[in-house]
């Protein structure tokens, strides 16, 4: 059904047809989806690492190197999704910049245009979540693994 | 009707006095026990929320106050211990509970219709579920405390303390089966709330002109459908250990207690979110129409609400780093714990940028909207210090934590919410509150909560362990417990001085009409109080202030409000569609029934029965359930639900 009253003039995504909704839907959830499953994961292999069964594991401080690496390659394949996610926000974005008048800085105030409003919100969650992921990478090797 | 009726071209008209006559009959609820045991009205239960909300909130605090009145000096001895046990973890409960996320609830289900343009919520009789299943779980859980078997083990009710082996009494059966019995209520809220705004604005309102109330509502209810089970897992498994001898938490048996502090935390700290970021919300919309002006930061603002939300799931720990897991586990909740600091100064810059670029006219509701800033800085800059894992370790179990959860409870709850009341009153009752008392209201209020609570960081950097009864003399802690007892006690006449306000205007408050405030979004654009059916013709949209476009001109576009879709063949609202709400379907909604209040009575019969070990009791109550199910759910035609409806 459409609109007796608004027509198309009003809508507010003109621009909706240009991108394809699963791009947009990974561009918005993208970068925190990594992070949350990231930070999860982290957890779930840096605490078995040093207390695998009842008992913590004494005198292992730096955990064991196979977990070292897949907290590593976890970490990198989440900022790479998160990296990706932001990019693909950026290319949205530029495709849907026109879609209501008004600059970026127009937008943040206003919000009107839905799909670069959507893709100005997938800029935003990834750099955010991107900074946060690498903040988690950094603690690998900033922090000590187990006990001390 | 044919089964096409919801799909037909819905007319499109001006709103007259005959078809408000006509939608009147249609929607409205009839007077007397049968009406008020019967209605789905969103905007009578929204009331009603509020004031039970709001009995529960006066309870908590005469719990409080009395507490107060143990620590007001040292080796005071008006409580015993037990009592001052179970004093404390009631409150709790209460608090958090039982009146924080209900009153937003309340707030939400008055005006979430209202601001979406929509005539009501997208399933009305589990809207009254919801509200009926509250009343019945807050008696239940307050009917242990009343026979001496509250919770006695804090809100978070850890094990091993709250198993059958250290609390032998019915204390944590009540508390266990009452959250279980609860978290129906809060789920089917939260999934009404999430279809509602995904399936019932007004044409034209595309999610990127939703109100910010709405969106931390939305982040709240879809936090809690995630997370609520964590906790009804976790009462349910504590409650197979102390009626059957299952071993979940026991220790000796291979269970493991941090089981209990994963599940709870799991549900507890997004739960803290939710009862917050609705009030965040009401201060983003509230705050700009005193300012004169559109918000500043629409799109990071409602950004940042979503992501608050996301990372709170991911901090948790936080509240379990004196548990002794691994250092560099510790780290990514540590550090998660921080970073959820910059959304939270988003908002906060927000606001202040919208105050201090606006025109602001100084109201109660204002001077409420404005003073959760600054609480909601002091609670924020104390909640990023126990973040950090080795100042967590100095602190914990302290008295400054619950300094500080106080900050964030009642100064992003409880605060907005006094605002809220100042700023909606008018729309639920067609009356101003006073702003004389208003004044003293407020004011009262706030002196007296920071009297209360601002020395309670110093009392326990200077080691005051939270939960103890009693404290010898010469700790150094007593001037500053006075103090506390002094403070709170005003901060409780601030809060009366609120309930007079409202009784007396209620009353002879002056006439409001539609727009007191001069307000921008959807609810002022209807009478006050709002007829039964919200609107008279259902409103297309074409920008985020439908009542402001003249002022603002951001575009040439206008808001349609007095000609729209009628829907008058029985009760009807429209569908829209999820994103850019291009209509979608006729919704013909349910009629008024009884059937959500004898659900709740069958499902207390279930729980009563449960709890006593009436097992006869349950199976009638189970029974029950199901009758009462199949009777909500019994096809109806007049919805369209049977074959031959399209037919007809």
């Amino acid at each position: 059904m459409t609109s007796d009253i608004g027509g198309a003039v009003n809508h507010p995504a003109p621009h909706r047809d240009r991108v394809a909704s699963s791009a947009l839907l990974f561009a918005v959830v993208g970068a925190p989806a990594a992070w949350l499953i990231q930070l999860i994961v982290n957890y779930g292999l840096a605490a078995h690492d040093c207390f695998p069964h009842d008992q913590p594991l004494i005198g292992h401080p730096e955990g064991s190197d196979s977990i070292q690496l897949a907290l590593v390659l976890l970490n990198i394949l989440a900022i790479a999704v998160a990296a990706t996610a932001g990019l693909l926000a950026r290319r949205i974005w530029r495709k849907t910049r026109e879609e209501h008048s008004g600059s970026a800085h127009h937008l943040l105030d206003t919000g009107e245009g839905r799909t670069r409003f959507l893709a100005m919100w997938g800029q935003l969650a990834g750099i955010g979540f991107l900074i946060a992921t690498i903040f988690d990478t950094v603690a690998l090797y900033g922090v000590p693994r187990c006990f001390g | 009707m044919t089964i096409l009726d919801i799909e037909r071209r819905p007319e499109v008209a001006a709103a007259s006095e005959a078809s408000r006559r006509r939608l009147d009959e249609i929607w409205k609820t009839p007077p007397g026990i049968a009406g008020f045991l019967s209605t789905v009205d969103h905007k009578q239960i929204g009331i009603r929320y509020i004031i039970t909300a709001f009995a529960f909130l006066i309870l908590g605090g005469i719990e409080a106050l009395i507490m107060r009145v143990q620590l007001g000096r040292p080796e005071q001895q008006l409580l015993t211990p037990e009592q001052y046990d179970q004093l404390f973890s009631t409150h709790g409960m209460t608090m958090i509970f039982l009146y924080a996320l209900p009153v937003l609830s309340g707030f939400s289900n008055y005006l979430w219709p209202l601001l979406l343009g929509a005539r009501d919520m997208a399933f009305p009789r589990l809207n009254a579920f919801s509200y009926w299943i509250y009343v019945a779980a807050g008696i239940f859980m307050y009917a242990g405390f009343a026979i001496g078997a509250g919770p006695n083990d804090g809100w978070f009710n850890y094990v091993p303390y709250a198993s059958r082996q250290f609390n032998p009494g019915m204390n944590m059966d009540f508390y266990a089966l009452g959250m279980i019995f609860l978290g129906i209520s809060t789920s089917a809220g939260a999934a009404n709330f999430i279809v509602t705004v995904f399936r019932t604005r007004a044409p034209g309102m595309s999610i990127n002109r939703l109100p910010i109330m709405i969106w931390g509502t939305l982040t709240a209810s879809a936090a809690n459908l995630l997370v609520v089970p964590a906790v009804s897992l976790a009462f349910f498994l504590l409650w197979m250990d102390r009626q059957f001898g299952t071993h979940f938490f026991d220790v000796s048996q291979g269970g493991q207690p941090l089981l209990w502090q994963h599940l709870f935390w799991i549900f507890g700290h997004p739960w803290v979110y939710a009862i917050v970021l609705p009030a965040m919300g009401m201060v983003s919309d509230g705050l700009p129409v005193f300012c004169r002006r559109p918000l500043v930061g629409y799109t990071p603002v409602a950004l940042s609400t979503v992501a608050t939300m996301v990372l709170g799931f991911g901090v948790w720990v936080h509240h379990m780093f004196a548990t002794g897991m691994p250092n560099l586990a510790l780290s990514f909740f540590s550090g998660a714990s921080i970073v959820i600091a910059v959304p939270s100064a988003v908002a906060v810059f927000a606001w202040l940028a919208t105050i201090w670029s606006g025109r602001p006219v100084v109201t109660t509701a204002f001077l409420f909207f404005a003073s959760m800033i600054v609480l909601f800085v002091i609670g924020g800059v104390s909640g990023f210090m126990t973040g950090s894992v080795p100042v967590d370790w100095q602190l914990t179990d302290t008295y400054f934590v619950v300094a500080h959860l106080h900050y964030v409870l009642i100064g992003i709850n409880l605060f907005p919410v006094a605002g809220a009341i100042y700023y909606w009153f008018p729309k639920f009752t067609g009356r101003m509150l006073d702003e004389e008392l208003g004044r003293w209201n407020f004011w009262t209020m706030f002196i007296g909560f920071n009297i209360a609570f601002l020395p309670m960081h110093l009392t326990g950097l200077w080691g005051m362990p939270r939960r103890v009864y009693t404290y010898p003399d010469g700790m150094g802690w007593d001037w500053l417990n006075l103090i506390t007892s002094v403070g709170s006690f005003l901060f409780a006449f601030g809060i009366l001085l609120l309930l007079i306000n409202v009784v007396k205007s209620r009353r002879d408050g002056r006439l409001a009409g539609p727009n007191p405030w001069d307000a921008s979004t959807l609810e002022w654009s209807v009478p006050s109080p709002p007829p039964p059916y919200n609107f008279a013709v259902i409103p297309h949209i074409v920008s985020r202030h439908p009542l402001w476009e003249q002022q603002l001109q951001e575009s040439d576009a206008r808001s349609s409000l007095d000609t729209g879709y009628l829907l008058d063949h029985g009760r009807e609202t429209i569908a829209t569609t999820s994103l850019d709400s291009d209509i979608d379907l006729i919704l013909k909604m349910p009629e008024d029934s009884y059937a959500p209040f004898l659900l709740t009575v069958a499902v207390s019969a279930l729980f009563v029965g449960l709890l006593l070990h009436w097992w006869w009791l349950a199976a009638v109550g189970g029974f029950a359930t199901v009758g009462a199910i199949m009777i909500w759910l019994w096809p109806e035609r007049d919805l369209g639900q049977t074959a031959d409806a399209g037919h007809g």
